[in-house]
Order: structure tokens, then C-alpha cells, then sequence
């Protein structure tokens, strides 16, 4: 029963089996083109069945020049993790056992969110190894399994091609971008650069003490230490820089409304890419962070950590988070929030302003939450609103979404300056400044000692 | 190689194929196609030629075109098809002119040896009647009637057999040979023969007592005999073309059919935009006509705008807020925008508007905003 099985599976052409090429359609066409001709002139059902068996039967001789499964052998190089949105190399190592030169054509099994273009028609000389590589441009977060691995090869005539397949399992991690996060490390000021705020050392009377340095003009000479200057027969200044070892919570709305999509990804996306890039920031600042990724339910939770190793912890914990089609539990990520980080700390939000807009509820826990933690919500900004709002009023279906989307603007404004008065700051930013927009608030309000 | 379990498959297999093929044959009577000799059934001719032989007479039945040379034959041609090439009618109008006799046997012989035929409408619907009544030279005899065409007289034809509603049998010479055409080849069945006074009629109309050498034609019966075979009945490019194109279809169906690479399912429709809402609440609004309270939320965000930008209050009225503005918008003239400013307040005092009013003050409203917002 196996045997008629396999037959059955080779009649399906269940990933292995034979095809010709265009260059045996291309021939065998010529031929046909041949045999029509000839036969203004001459014709027999004789001539025409031997002609033909021995056109098909020489055109055939190729097929017992392919090579066997066992002949070849392959294996697969992939980075286990693979930034979104970074063009990411696979490297593919085919060897020739047989005697014969062979060309290649290669379709890998990866996701359809890895976007790529295969090589073709690649030559792997006799008794040789070949390094094919592609590029693979990965789409969406995830985890993912590439299994098989689809060749055609073609003998030098190349009128038939045979698929093997190769089982060969490797596990892909598509893990948020974090370009952002590495132009913070190479440079935290240029990464700020367009925010104009300073990483501050000091400030004179807060912040801890850092070291003892030469003094120069300009510093402030309330600082000087003395007894070192005395010490060393040179000025000395004591110098200062912010606290470290502040608490961070970073919350990450998973709900329905961070699946809008924007030119890139969607809201999630963004959000989670200025989380990391936040959490990099504040863990190269010597700070605690806590990440809680929440919808209707609490997604993923990384306790408070420091140090740039807990980057990793975070990373692994969220990549894989995706949009829920459920409102998000506000009330619960905050409590949990609160349950996990009992000592102050600058809770961010990273969410959708609207939501927040059109419920008064939320105002009520988040006053509570004021009295203990730093709340910072930050939202990414509705482009298609402001497109609405500046459309112009050529019908009236038009106009009534344009007016809609205006009192939806100041109505909104409205609402983020009553919570600014109750010290619930509410921040918008456009999709590709979310990161900077985040960090730059942190740093500031580190700066002013807030926390 | 082979498992014992193939083989044990491979046998039984066999075996009911052998079993079904047994049983299938002996179920399925021989079959014989209609008018032949040899043939038993009612259909078949073998009453009348065993009958012709016994009385010695020189039967034969024969599958091929007769030979041209011979005379004074009778061949009986029984529901010969159409010939579809001229050459075999042609053999046989030569074998005609020969001297030899033939008896075309045919429902409609019509467009053979150039016999026209009419339809006869009442025989067809006369059918109460099994029997009708056929004369022959004012000899009248019963007999059994299956075919509804009669035959077209000719000048030259001798009238062998007539009923009311035509002509049924004729003779007609034909160089030195003749050529007798009936309409009625069921007379000559097993079935048929016997019935009625088929024989009398026969006898009478047919030479039967002049004949030494009968020949039974069964050239277009058993098998495509007078006819084209289908493989040379069209031009020899046709044949390459069909047999070829089925072999280059097989190949191209087999190149592109098969799968190279996974399975790609297609993605989920999941695409959300922010504007969602936004549309619906405007068709709602738009349905209601709520023209008026759309212009106020213009309004209040042109006020939102001018705020922002030269600090006017709210308190002000649109007459003072317009009026302190002026020289800054370069597209209007104070007196339009003291027009602009009279019609904002007397639409906001409006209980409601209509959509020409709507589009109309959105307009105005839009080009203010946009000055204000750009400049």
C-alpha cells in the first residue's frame, strides 16, 4: 500500500517529481512546426507515430542525466533573529556529490512577510560547493518556522528540470527594528539633535555627585571643591549629574485601535519600536525598566531591571506581541502596573489619544495614579485626521466628514489640556518622531528632576 | 522487492478483472447490425438469402465495390449510407450502365444515384393503420409501412409500386442495366418477410425469377465501407496539427501546472484605518441633514484657528474678530469680509440650512481657515 502511495504522491507531485523546461517546449514546438510543413508534401500515420516516439524518446535521454536526492546535498544559514524592516541575508550551501555540472533554481519556504527575490540558474560545477544567498526583507513581527527547501535542477541541455525538496528546519525570530534604538546608543545627542534638549550632567543643587574634575570658565564657581583644589594646587569643581536608578514602567496598548494602519506597519509597530528605543535609552542611563504589554488581558510583563542586558529580557518578552480586535483594559494594565512597581516611577502609555478622548472614565483611576507615579500618555498623531480637517468642501458628504474631523480636533485638544491640569500629560507625535518624542520627554523630565 | 501483499493485491486484482470480464460478455447478446445475410435477428436478411440459396440461385455476399466488368447481376443494396466520396456512387452508376441490375432498399434514398424523395406527411401521421393498401399495375396488396418519404418521379422511371399517398417503388433503366429503388427495405427482414403479402409484393415487383447471380451488397454495413475513415477525411496538416497539439498541450499543462515553492495562503483582510468612525459619523450626520450644527463646528474651528494664530478671544462677535483681521488676509476685501462676517451670524442664529447654504458657507469658511492656517 506504501508503494502505491508514493506512486499516488508522484502523480500529485507532492513537492518532488519532473517538469520540462521552455527550451523542450520551445523544441518540441519546432518540430511540430517541422511535421506541419512536411506534410503538404508528405504524410503517414507511420511516419508520423516513429517520428514522434523517437522526438519524445531522444528529448526524454536528459530526464536519466538529473541528479538523485542523495547526490546533493544542501543546508541552510539564517540568524535565528531578524530586525522588521532590516534586509537580512540567508546563505544556502548546495553540494555536488555526481560528476556533472548542474544549474539550480531556488525557492526557499519563508513566510510571505519575507520579502525577496530568489536566485536563478545558479551553475554548481561537479563535486563542488555552491553559497547561494538572498536577501530577505522581513515584514511583520513574529515567530516563524522555514522548513523546506525547493530546488529545480537542470542538466547543461536544460530540456527537463528536477524538484527535490530538503526538510531543513530553522526558527526565525522577527524582532521589532531597532535602528533607533542603536543610533541612540552610537550617539545619544545627535539622536536628539532636532529636539534641542540637553543630556545634562548638572544642575546645580540636584542630582547626585559624579566625580571631581579641573575647573573651566564658565563653570559654576559655588561648585569648587576646596579641599581638592588645595590638595592638588589646581582648581577643582565637583560635578553632578541626575540621579540614576529611577523607575521606568513603559505600558504598551495592544487594543483595537493600534492596528490603524500607517505607511509603515501599523500603530503597534511604532509603539513598540520607541519602546525599545525608550527602554535603551533609559537602561544606558542607568535606570529600571518595566514593560507590561496589555489588550483586553495582560499580554507580556518584564519585572524592573537595569542594565543594557535587560534590553534583551524586554526584547524577548514583546516581539511578538500583535493587535487584538478587543478595547483595551486600561484599568487593569494600570493596577498591574502599580502591583509590580510599588516604589515611584514615570509610567508611559503608549496608546491612542481618541480612546482617551471619548471617556471621562479613565480620568478617575488615572488622578489616583497621579498621587504616587509620573504618568505620561504619548499617542501617534492622526495624519488621515488632519487630512480631513484641511480638505476642501467640494460635496457635502466631504464637508460633513470635514467638519466631523474639526470638532473631533478641538474637542480632543480640549480634553488633553483638562488632563494637563490635573498633570496627566497627553503627548501626539507624527509615526516616525513617536521614538524621539518619548526619549526626549524622559531625558527632559530627568532633567528637571522630576521624578 | 515486490511484497508478498503486492503480489496478493496484484492476483485478486486479476481475478476480478477476469471474473467481471466473463460474466460481462456472456450477459451481452451478439450483435448484429441491421440487413446483413448472416444476421438471425428480426433486423437481419438470413430468411431471404437462405431462402434464394436454397432454390438455386447464385448467392453471395460481398464487402467490397463490385467489379465494373461484370453483367447481368442483381445486386441488392440494402440502407447503403450516403456515399461521402464521389468515386464509390460513381463505381456504381458505371457497374449500373454495365448491364447489371441493382435494388437500392432505402427509407429516404434520397441523393443516391440521383433519386429525389418527397415527405409524406399523412402516412406519418396515419398511424391507426399498421396496414396500407399499395397497388402495382392495378394489382393490390396489404402491407406494413414504415418509411414517411415517397419518391420524386422522374420521366424515364417505370412505376413498380404506388399508394395514395405517393410513389413507394420504381424502375429506372440505366444504360444497359437498371435501376429498381424501394422504399421499404423492411420487407426483406426476418421480422418482415412473412408478413402480410411482403412476399406477393416482392415477387411481383422485383425480377427475382430473371435472376442467376443475386449479390448482396453489405459494402456500407459492416463496417466504414463507403465511407471516408476518419483518418484521412480531413488534410494531412490537420491530423499533425490535432496529435501534435496534444502532445505540446500535455507538455505546456506540465510545465506550468506544477508547483515550485510552499503553499501561499492569501493574507487576512485585517487593513483598519483611523478615519473609520470618523466616515461613519459623517454619513449619519449627512443622512439626518444636519446642515446647521456642521457649520457651527466650522465655525468654532475657525474661531480655534484665529485664536491661535493673531489671539483673538472667543467673546468677540465674527463682525469685530473679521474686521481686526483684514489686513492680514490678501485673498478678500474688507467689505466681503464684512459680508462674510454679517452671514456668519445671521446662519449661526439659522434654525436650519439648506445644502446649497451648507457647501456654499463651508466654502467661505475653508478659505479663511486656509489663509489663516498658512499665512
Amino acid at each position: 500500500m506504501k508503494r502505491f502511495k508514493s506512486l499516488w504522491d508522484r502523480l500529485l507531485f507532492r513537492d518532488k517529481g519532473i517538469i520540462p523546461t521552455k527550451k523542450l517546449l520551445l523544441l518540441y514546438c519546432l518540430f511540430f512546426i517541422a511535421m506541419l510543413v512536411l506534410s503538404f508534401w508528405q504524410f503517414s500515420w507511420l511516419f508520423l507515430a516513429i517520428a514522434t516516439i523517437l522526438m519524445i524518446a531522444l528529448l526524454t535521454t536528459d530526464i536519466f542525466l538529473l541528479p538523485k536526492k542523495i547526490e546533493i546535498a544542501v543546508e541552510r544559514n539564517v540568524e535565528k533573529e531578524m530586525e522588521r524592516y532590516q534586509k537580512q541575508t540567508i546563505s544556502i550551501h548546495i553540494h555536488n556529490r555526481t560528476t556533472d555540472d548542474y544549474f539550480v533554481r531556488i525557492k526557499d519556504g519563508i513566510p510571505t512577510s519575507f520579502q525577496t527575490i530568489f536566485p536563478q540558474g545558479q551553475k554548481i560545477p561537479a563535486e563542488q560547493k555552491l553559497r547561494v544567498t538572498y536577501e530577505v526583507f522581513p515584514q511583520i513581527r513574529g515567530d516563524y518556522l522555514i522548513d523546506k527547501l525547493y530546488l529545480r535542477f537542470k542538466t547543461k541541455f536544460g530540456l527537463w528540470e528536477r524538484q527535490i525538496t530538503y526538510t531543513l528546519l530553522n526558527q526565525v525570530k522577527v524582532i521589532p527594528n531597532l535602528s533607533e534604538a542603536k543610533r541612540y546608543l552610537a550617539s545619544a545627542q545627535n539622536y536628539l539633535l532636532h529636539e534641542g534638549i540637553k543630556i545634562r550632567k548638572m544642575r546645580s543643587g540636584v542630582g547626585e555627585f559624579s566625580k571631581v574634575r579641573s575647573y573651566v570658565v564658565g563653570d559654576d564657581p559655588r561648585k569648587i571643591n576646596w579641599r581638592q583644589s588645595a590638595k592638588l594646587q589646581d582648581m577643582m569643581t565637583n560635578e553632578y549629574e541626575p540621579e540614576h536608578g529611577k523607575y521606568l514602567t513603559i505600558l504598551i496598548d495592544c487594543g483595537r485601535m493600534m492596528g490603524v494602519e500607517l505607511e509603515e506597519g501599523n500603530r503597534l509597530e511604532k509603539s513598540v519600536e520607541a519602546a525599545i528605543t525608550l527602554a535603551t535609552a533609559a537602561l544606558h542611563n542607568g535606570d529600571h525598566v518595566s514593560v507590561i504589554a496589555f489588550s483586553k488581558e495582560i499580554k507580556a510583563v518584564v519585572p524592573a531591571g537595569r542594565g543594557l542586558e535587560h534590553l534583551n529580557t524586554i526584547l524577548q518578552s514583546i516581539y511578538s506581541v500583535e493587535v487584538d480586535a478587543q478595547e483595551s483594559n486600561y484599568a487593569l494594565a494600570i493596577q498591574h502596573a502599580q502591583s509590580i512597581q510599588r516604589k515611584r516611577s514615570m509610567i508611559l502609555l503608549f496608546s491612542d489619544v481618541q480612546t482617551f478622548v471619548n471617556e471621562d472614565y479613565h480620568l478617575f483611576y488615572m488622578k489616583k495614579l497621579r498621587k504616587k507615579h509620573l504618568f505620561v500618555m504619548i499617542g501617534i498623531e492622526d495624519q488621515l485626521l488632519h487630512e480631513k480637517i484641511k480638505r476642501k468642501p467640494t460635496s457635502a458628504l466631504v464637508t460633513m466628514e470635514k467638519s466631523i474631523a474639526q470638532k473631533q480636533y478641538i474637542y480632543q485638544k480640549q480634553v488633553m489640556r483638562k488632563w494637563e491640569k490635573h498633570g496627566l500629560p497627553m503627548l501626539e507625535a507624527p509615526a516616525d518622531r513617536l521614538a524621539v518624542t518619548s526619549v526626549s520627554h524622559y531625558i527632559e523630565t530627568l532633567n528637571r528632576g522630576l521624578l | 522487492m515486490l511484497g508478498k501483499r503486492t503480489w496478493i493485491v496484484a492476483v485478486v486484482f486479476f481475478l476480478i478483472l477476469i471474473l467481471v470480464s466473463v460474466f460481462t460478455r456472456n450477459s451481452t447478446p451478439t450483435p448484429y447490425p441491421p440487413y446483413l445475410v448472416e444476421s438471425p435477428a428480426p433486423t437481419g436478411l438470413k430468411g431471404f438469402y437462405t431462402y434464394l440459396n436454397q432454390n438455386q440461385y447464385q448467392v453471395e455476399d460481398s464487402e467490397s465495390l463490385p467489379n465494373k466488368t461484370s453483367t447481368g447481376e442483381v445486386r441488392f443494396l440494402l440502407n447503403p449510407p450516403i456515399y461521402s466520396e464521389n468515386s464509390v456512387e460513381k463505381h456504381y452508376q458505371d457497374y449500373l450502365k454495365n448491364g447489371n441490375t441493382i435494388i437500392l432498399a432505402k427509407q429516404n434514398p434520397d441523393s443516391l444515384f440521383g433519386i429525389e424523395t418527397e415527405y409524406a406527411m399523412e402516412a406519418f401521421f396515419n398511424e391507426e393503420d399498421q396496414t396500407l393498401e399499395v397497388t402495382h399495375q392495378n394489382q393490390s396488396f396489404d402491407v406494413l409501412h414504415d418509411s414517411t418519404h415517397r419518391i420524386v418521379l422522374h420521366e424515364d422511371d417505370r412505376v413498380l409500386l404506388k399508394d395514395e399517398f405517393g410513389v413507394l417503388a420504381i424502375e429506372r433503366e440505366l444504360g444497359e442495366g437498371s435501376l429498381i429503388v424501394l422504399t421499404e427495405p423492411d420487407w426483406l427482414t426476418n421480422g418482415q418477410i412473412t408478413k402480410e403479402q411482403h412476399l406477393d409484393v416482392l415477387f411481383t415487383i422485383l425480377p427475382i425469377q430473371d435472376m442467376e447471380t443475386v449479390i448482396f451488397d453489405e459494402y456500407g454495413l459492416t463496417d466504414s465501407g463507403g465511407l471516408v475513415s476518419p483518418f484521412a477525411l480531413y488534410p494531412n496538416w490537420s491530423y499533425i496539427l490535432l496529435v501534435q497539439g496534444i502532445i505540446a498541450t500535455i507538455f505546456l499543462l506540465w510545465h506550468q501546472g506544477k508547483r515550485f515553492g510552499p503553499i501561499t495562503t492569501v493574507r487576512e483582510e485585517t487593513v483598519r484605518f483611523s478615519d473609520e468612525r470618523l466616515k461613519a459619523l459623517a454619513i449619519w450626520q449627512l443622512k439626518g441633514k444636519n446642515y446647521q450644527p456642521s457649520i457651527k463646528d466650522q465655525l468654532d474651528y475657525l474661531q480655534e484657528a484665529i485664536r491661535q494664530r493673531y489671539g483673538i478671544p472667543y467673546y468677540k462677535s465674527w463682525q469685530d474678530r473679521l474686521n481686526s483681521i483684514e489686513g492680514k488676509l490678501t485673498s478678500m476685501s474688507a467689505i466681503e469680509l464684512n459680508q462674510i462676517a454679517k452671514g456668519f451670524e445671521t446662519i449661526t442664529e439659522q434654525q436650519t440650512l439648506n445644502k446649497q447654504e451648507f457647501l456654499k458657507w463651508s466654502g467661505e469658511i475653508d478659505k479663511i481657515r486656509e489663509e489663516v492656517e498658512t499665512n
